[in-house]
């Protein structure tokens, strides 16, 4: 190959490459506790309220968290499974900040952490929803297990309304979105095959 | 399209998170580029782009306007991926092009041959080439950047071409 001939292949090299997986709930995540370096800036920030009810409902979404594993397993591996059909689950846009604001802290808005990695999540969501045909027999109640994530992710999100962008329950969150969408990742994947 | 960028860096200054987003969509595939050029490595080059946006999110309210966004954005981004690159740099020369597989290129890649054989390339001949060739970077600069001295940069470069355009003849 002739040098100009490279020359010529470099210059057609595209300067973007959109990554694969989707970095910003993680950076979300990380911008919510990394203050920027002008301590001039005009920082728009929710002061967090620390309430008795802030830390019951980020608990109760721990103690949920952790039942969820046994949950992501098929049907087939799981002992004393006896789950009914539930309706279809709702893959409608994110909610708007409005929307889950109806809370005793009488709160106005969402952090925006929050509502970034929410409209993400579901944008995803409805991705892999879209692509889901046939769910094989052994993920038969799936409909149940992405209800029940759905419990565990509206228990942080009214721990965050307490405590908005508190980089715990915003990791929690992320973590169970994260945990939908290995599952639904893996549903599509097996229906294909 | 200016007015809009120049917003959202206005906004972004003041801790808007919402307009930082808006700034990441944007750039993100530059930074990526950059990032998996210089580590070869999808995990790697996506902990990589996140570094670069903590640090311009860190380093934003500095930005004055004097050059461009993109033109501030570049070395942030370049500098970043190198510290990255020196910290998990393997010794390495691939031969086996399947192991490039898990790069993730997009289908719609205009040179794929070309990409995947600048990311076989030795780690340290690799990242002189892409900040000489692709990023415009000056044996000088790189040499300071990658803590070798300049003879060593243009040495560098010039195998990692030798070696391009064996790969690319014999494919």
């Amino acid at each position: 190959m002739q040098n100009n001939k490279l020359d010529q292949r470099l210059a057609q090299l595209p300067e973007h490459i959109a990554p694969t997986a989707e970095l910003w709930p993680a950076l979300a995540t990380r911008l919510a506790s990394t203050a920027q370096q002008n301590p001039m800036a005009a920082v728009d920030r929710h002061e967090p309220a620390t309430t008795s009810s802030g830390w019951w409902y980020g608990m109760a979404a721990a103690l949920l968290l952790s039942v969820l594993g046994w949950w992501q397993l098929p049907a087939g591996q799981q002992q004393g499974a006896n789950t009914p059909e539930l309706a279809a689950l709702p893959v409608a846009a994110a909610p708007m900040p409005a929307a889950t604001s109806n809370n005793k802290a009488g709160r106005a808005d969402v952090g925006r952490t929050e509502w970034q990695l929410i409209s993400l999540f579901e944008t995803d969501k409805a991705r892999l929803l879209k692509q889901l045909t046939v769910v094989p027999a052994e993920y038969g109640d799936w409909q149940q297990q992405l209800a029940i994530w759905q419990q565990a992710s509206r228990q942080i999100q009214q721990a965050l309304s307490y405590q908005p962008d508190q980089p715990v329950l915003l990791r929690q969150l992320q973590r169970i979105q994260q945990q939908q969408l290995a599952y639904l990742q893996k549903l599509v994947q097996s229906d294909l095959s | 399209m200016t007015g809009t960028l120049d917003t959202l860096v206005a906004q972004a200054q003041k801790g808007d998170q919402q307009a930082f987003f808006q700034l990441y969509q944007q750039f993100k595939g530059k930074v990526y580029a950059i990032c998996l050029r210089l580590c070869a490595d999808r995990a790697q080059a996506e902990d990589a782009t996140q570094e670069v946006f903590l640090k311009i999110w860190q380093q934003l309210p500095q930005f004055r306007g004097d050059s461009a966004f993109s033109t501030w954005l570049h070395p942030i981004a370049c500098r970043t991926a190198v510290d990255l690159w020196r910290k998990n740099k393997v010794s390495r020369l691939s031969t086996d092009i399947s192991e490039l597989a898990e790069v993730g290129l997009p289908a719609d890649h205009p040179d794929a041959e070309l990409e995947k054989a600048i990311l076989r390339l030795p780690d340290q001949a690799r990242a002189v080439f892409v900040l000489f060739a692709l990023e415009g970077y000056q044996h000088q600069e790189i040499a300071q950047m990658l803590q070798i001295a300049t003879g060593s940069s243009k040495a560098q470069y010039h195998r990692a071409r030798q070696l391009l355009m064996g790969w690319l003849d014999a494919e």
